[in-house]
């Protein structure tokens, strides 16, 4: 199966690209989870900060890709949260919202 | 499994006519599936042990690494589960136990997969001259930190 070829999934509420559903699964779901998840602070090894660096690295990478209002906003939330986990300062969390492009609430009332 | 056999052989049958666009019906049965997980999910929204106790009763962890290995490219199943972990597994009233703790390193990684493979995905969508993947996503500023942070290939390196 190659997901790399932009293919429809046909569902009883209509027929949806599979890109878009990566977006919707990846911003929508994945990083909710993912904020939850580290929210808990569980103890890691070395194997298991090595997997939380990259996937924090890869979570910041897809930001370029958000495509929606609530994407931003799913993006905000995480990176508030990870920042204020002091045990992933080391781990990649220490990324700001301005450098990721995204503007914070405050900003955009100013 | 075997929806997902099913859905994948419609795949194979539309490269083989090498059709432009092709379509995969998600069977009724794993349609009913998605709905139920995300039910059950969002009965444990907010911290409710009660309802959190039940739903893992439901649907233990081993199920849910099961079907997130199972679901594949399946994203809407894929997003069901995920909102399952996030309200009746990470965001809870009760301390999770050392079994738990054993085993949600699996689902990290799958997660870590599935974003590496949306990274690529996207990446190689933007290289092909803007496809309507990454239409309206691939703004500026962003672009710019992506291409800083460099591609996919060089993470898997470090």
């Amino acid at each position: 199966m190659d997901v790399n070829k932009n293919f429809e999934f046909v569902t009883a509420f209509g027929t949806f690209k599979v890109s878009e559903l990566m977006q919707q699964y990846v911003f929508e779901d994945c990083f909710p989870s993912i904020q939850k998840f580290l929210a808990l602070r569980l103890p890691m090894k070395e194997k298991e900060k090595g997997l939380i660096r990259k996937m924090l690295k890869l979570m910041f990478m897809s930001v370029g890709y958000k495509s929606k209002a609530i994407h931003e906003k799913r993006i905000q939330q995480f990176v508030q949260e990870v920042r204020a986990i002091p045990q992933l300062q080391d781990l990649g969390g220490d990324v700001n919202l301005a450098s990721l492009g995204i503007t914070t609430d405050d900003q955009e009332e100013n | 499994m075997m929806y997902m056999a099913e859905m994948k052989l419609q795949y194979t049958q539309f490269m083989v006519n090498d059709k432009q666009m092709p379509e995969i019906d998600i069977p009724p049965e794993v349609a009913y599936v998605i709905s139920y997980i995300q039910l059950i999910a969002f009965s444990g929204m907010g911290k409710n042990a009660s309802s959190e106790t039940r739903a893992q009763a439901i649907f233990p962890i081993e199920d849910v690494i099961i079907n997130m290995k199972i679901a594949d490219f399946c994203y809407p199943l894929k997003s069901a589960i995920m909102l399952f972990l996030e309200h009746i597994y990470f965001d809870v009233e009760k301390d999770m136990n050392e079994d738990f703790i054993g085993q949600v390193w699996a689902i990290v990684e799958y997660v870590a997969d599935d974003l590496q493979k949306f990274v690529e995905v996207m990446q190689r969508s933007k290289r092909q001259g803007g496809a309507a993947m990454a239409r309206g996503g691939a703004e500026g500023g962003t672009l710019d930190l992506v291409n800083e942070m460099g591609s996919v290939e060089e993470l898997n390196k470090v």
